[in-house]
């Protein structure tokens, strides 16, 4: 979403509170009749093209928000056109405009301001029937702007004569039925099919009639924000069999019977070969985050002007001085500050075969986002210099855990980004696992910081119990917990919040689409350290 | 002891609904209370008006994360003579009968909210363990925590065994009619004037779903509505007081304006 769309949805909520998605359409090529935003309950349709990054050059499409607002929200029940001639139907519709639109100015009146520059038609207007209406429409909406025509007056006359009946949807089919009739005697010819509503800014009123036999035919448009779901890459269905070398045996916590199997687990590490990828944007505010979620020990620290306790030996040694009448060091107590300390990281990157699907709502597959996302992290550690390690992790049944040494504590930063690149996607999530596997990475006793990008559930193909996996995952993370490792979670989904914060605990996870916001929840994950 | 700590006059509150009278109940019952609500909605403002209804003088302490135990409860100071204990604000009020208001409780670090158990429970007491003595509470002492559960939901958060020691009020922004009576009173300007500001506090608070990290407080809305009544214009006024301090992103900006631009007459 470029930031011009991102303002006008956040226009249309801040004007109106709603919450519905907006569809850009291209402004029609020059000859081309000219095109009208439209409204239904699913969402509307702006025709003026790609939205600009400046709001100043976005009036058109901020007055079209302020207008199709205001029919949503004073809007009744789509009309039936019932046999209502077409010059009826465009009046009714043209006074339904101008209804909505009083009644958005009683609560917004600088919307008038937003309004009034696109309403151009005058006196000078030739007398035609379009011509009257764009007049009529212009009156209405502006009180100080006088038109001299008798049937525009009659139609203001019509409208200002009863404010209180704005309210009610039914006054615009009484006054343009009538001004229809008028415009009938008059002789003015009127044909639905050449006729684009006026001003600019104003919808094609298709949200206004029951659909079929109204006179204004409603399109029949996809609604918006109902994009096709993206190609999902197949990724490989079988998987090269494991290849030997040393296994590990980890016990796994069984919820039912409240107690860890033994040795049910076997783990194998394997290589990750490089591959290419396209660079990711950086986030030059991830390591200002990072350190925000090192792990941080109490010091004591003495002699200070100010704390918690008496540093008994310095406020002996001032009650010394001043029994010998010298002047006393003021810094007599001891302190206690929460310090950081560069304690190593450690990314643990889900690769199984449900990271292939998008994000929900995003166009990128969840392995994509979670190798920006880890690349990001592997820079803002490198700058931070701050040691860290990656690994991948996937399974095939209790039989088959796998983790992937994507980078040792050693090796350079740039070796992670190549080889997350050359990950593939394929097998499950058996989480609970490579948490314990991770664990055993970190120097024995020193305070470390584990963080897993998963896209939310674990599963495992031998396993029927959604949560038997969730509880060994809490439970691995509580033993690593126990000992000293501060572990998060980042979901990369918006489905699974549930069992995150199962595993990882209140306070302990966030969930994210765009890995390029990653900094901004891991800031708030920091005050969980 | 305490007497800087009364209220003198009655603080301008506005009830919403029955928050007063369930707050008296909560007094007389002795039970600790948590005041929740987004940031200048009305918290403190409440407590003050309860403590001058109740006429308990209102001990404050605003939390941060450097406050240890000895900053509630109290330390050693070295004087001429020797060391002498000095009472934090929290004994202060437990010794002399006070309404102790933790301001942002969650912003303290959750081992010096241990301190406070022995005083939620049914010893109400709090025990000095640095000089050895044991305080019981005075009867008219209430202790009062509040906290914004918006904005910290991920970072910070209360222990279970702390919050379940309380009872709980939430608070929220008026409604429309209500803040608009409160802008007008508080900044002194007429309630059509104040209706457009509460419509530009009610389209910011809308704006927290595209990513606005907290809606515009009533507080925002005061300071705009005297800059109004000092003359300010209304869009200049708004833009000082309420839509720059709120976000820092183009975009939101950009919506804010369009919101503040449909109020201007």
């Amino acid at each position: 979403m470029t930031a011009g769309e991102r303002r006008r949805t956040a226009t249309l909520r801040a004007l109106w509170g709603l919450a519905l998605p907006i569809a850009t359409r291209p402004s029609p090529a020059p000859g081309d009749p000219p095109q009208r935003p439209a409204f239904a309950e699913t969402g509307v349709t702006l025709p003026h093209g790609d939205a600009p990054a400046r709001r100043g050059d976005d009036r058109l499409a901020e007055a079209s928000l302020a207008h199709l607002g205001a029919h949503l929200v004073h809007g009744g029940e789509r009309f039936a056109p019932g046999s209502l001639k077409p010059a009826q139907v465009a009046l009714v519709s043209l006074i339904e405009d101008a209804r909505v639109e009083a009644l958005a100015l009683r609560e917004r009146p600088g919307l008038l301001h937003l309004w009034r520059p696109f309403h151009k038609a005058g006196p000078d207007d030739a007398r035609t029937a379009t011509g009257l209406m764009a007049r009529l429409a212009r009156a209405l909406l502006d009180g100080d702007h006088d038109d001299p025509d008798p049937f525009v007056r009659k139609g203001v006359a019509l409208f200002r004569a009863d404010r209180a009946a704005w309210t009610d949807p039914a006054l615009s089919r009484r006054i343009g039925d009538r001004l229809g009739n008028d415009l009938g005697q008059m002789r003015l010819p009127f044909s639905s099919r050449s006729y684009t509503v006026e001003p600019a800014y104003r919808d094609d009123h298709s949200g206004l009639w029951q659909a079929d036999e109204a006179g204004v035919a409603p399109r029949a448009e996809p609604a918006p924000g109902d994009a096709p779901a993206q190609g999902v890459a197949a990724g490989p269905a079988v998987e090269a069999a494991p290849e030997p070398g040393r296994v590990w045996l980890y016990p796994e916590w069984d919820h039912r019977i409240g107690c860890a199997r033994p040795d049910f687990v076997t783990l194998r590490e394997e290589a990750v070969a490089a591959g290419r990828g396209a660079q990711a944007p950086g986030d030059p505010a991830l390591a200002a985050a990072l350190r925000a979620v090192q792990p941080r020990r109490l010091v004591r620290l003495r002699r200070r002007i100010d704390g918690d306790d008496l540093d008994l030996a310095a406020a002996l040694d001032a009650a010394i001085h001043l029994r010998a009448r010298l002047a006393p060091d003021p810094r007599v107590y001891v302190g206690a500050r929460r310090r950081a300390d560069a304690a190593p990281v450690l990314l643990l990157v889900d690769a199984s075969q449900s990271t292939a699907d998008p994000v929900p709502g995003e166009g990128i597959r969840v392995l994509d986002a979670e190798r920006i996302a880890a690349a990001n992290l592997a820079r803002a550690l490198d700058a931070a210099g701050i040691p860290f390690a990656v690994r991948s992790f996937r399974s095939a049944g209790r039989r088959d855990a796998r983790i992937g040494r994507i980078k040792d504590w050693h090796e350079p930063p740039a070796l992670a980004v190549a080889r997350l690149a050359g990950l593939r996607p394929g097998l499950s999530t058996r989480l609970g696992v490579a948490l314990r596997h991770a664990g055993r990475a970190f120097p024995a006793g020193e305070p470390g910081t584990l963080l897993v990008l998963t896209d939310g559930e674990p599963a495992d193909i031998d396993v029927y119990d959604p949560a038997y996996l969730v509880e060994d995952a809490r439970a691995a993370r509580r033993a690593l917990a126990a000992r000293g490792l501060a572990v998060y979670g980042i979901g990369l989904t918006h489905g699974a919040g549930a069992s995150l914060a199962r595993i990882f605990g209140r306070g302990r996870f966030v969930t994210l689409r765009d890995p390029g916001r990653l900094s901004r929840h891991l800031a708030r994950l920091a005050g969980a350290a | 002891m305490l007497s800087d700590y009364r209220i003198p006059a009655e603080p301008y509150y506005r009830p919403v609904g029955d928050e007063v009278a369930l707050f008296t109940a909560a007094c007389a019952a002795r039970l600790p209370m948590i005041l929740k609500g987004p940031t200048g909605c009305g918290k403190t403002r409440f407590l003050e008006h309860m403590a001058w209804r109740l006429g308990r003088p209102l001990v404050t302490v605003a939390c941060h994360e450097d406050m240890g135990a000895a900053d509630l409860v109290g330390r050693w100071l070295l004087e001429p003579a020797g060391t002498v204990w000095r009472d934090g604000p929290l004994t202060r009020a437990v010794r002399h009968g006070a309404i102790c208001y933790l301001d942002e409780v969650v912003e303290a670090r959750q081992d010096t909210l241990v301190a406070i158990h022995p005083l939620t429970d049914s010893r109400r007491m709090l025990p000095l363990e640095r000089t050895g003595e044991v305080v019981p509470a005075h009867p008219d002492f209430l202790l009062v925590v509040s906290y914004n559960p918006g904005y910290q939901a991920l970072q910070k958060d209360l222990k279970e065994s702390t919050r379940q020691r309380f009872g709980a009020l939430a608070f929220t922004y008026p409604e429309p009619s209500a803040e608009a009576e409160i802008v007008a009173r508080e900044a002194g300007l007429d309630e059509v004037m104040a209706m457009r500001l509460v419509r530009v506090g009610t389209a910011a608070r809308a704006l927290v779903a595209e990513g606005l990290a907290e809606g515009a407080s009533t507080r925002m809305l005061v300071h705009a509505g005297r800059l109004i009544a000092g003359g300010v214009g209304f869009a200049p006024a708004c833009a000082l007081a309420v839509t720059t301090p709120l976000t820092d992103d183009p975009v939101l900006l950009d919506a804010l304006a369009a919101a503040v631009a449909a109020q201007a007459a």
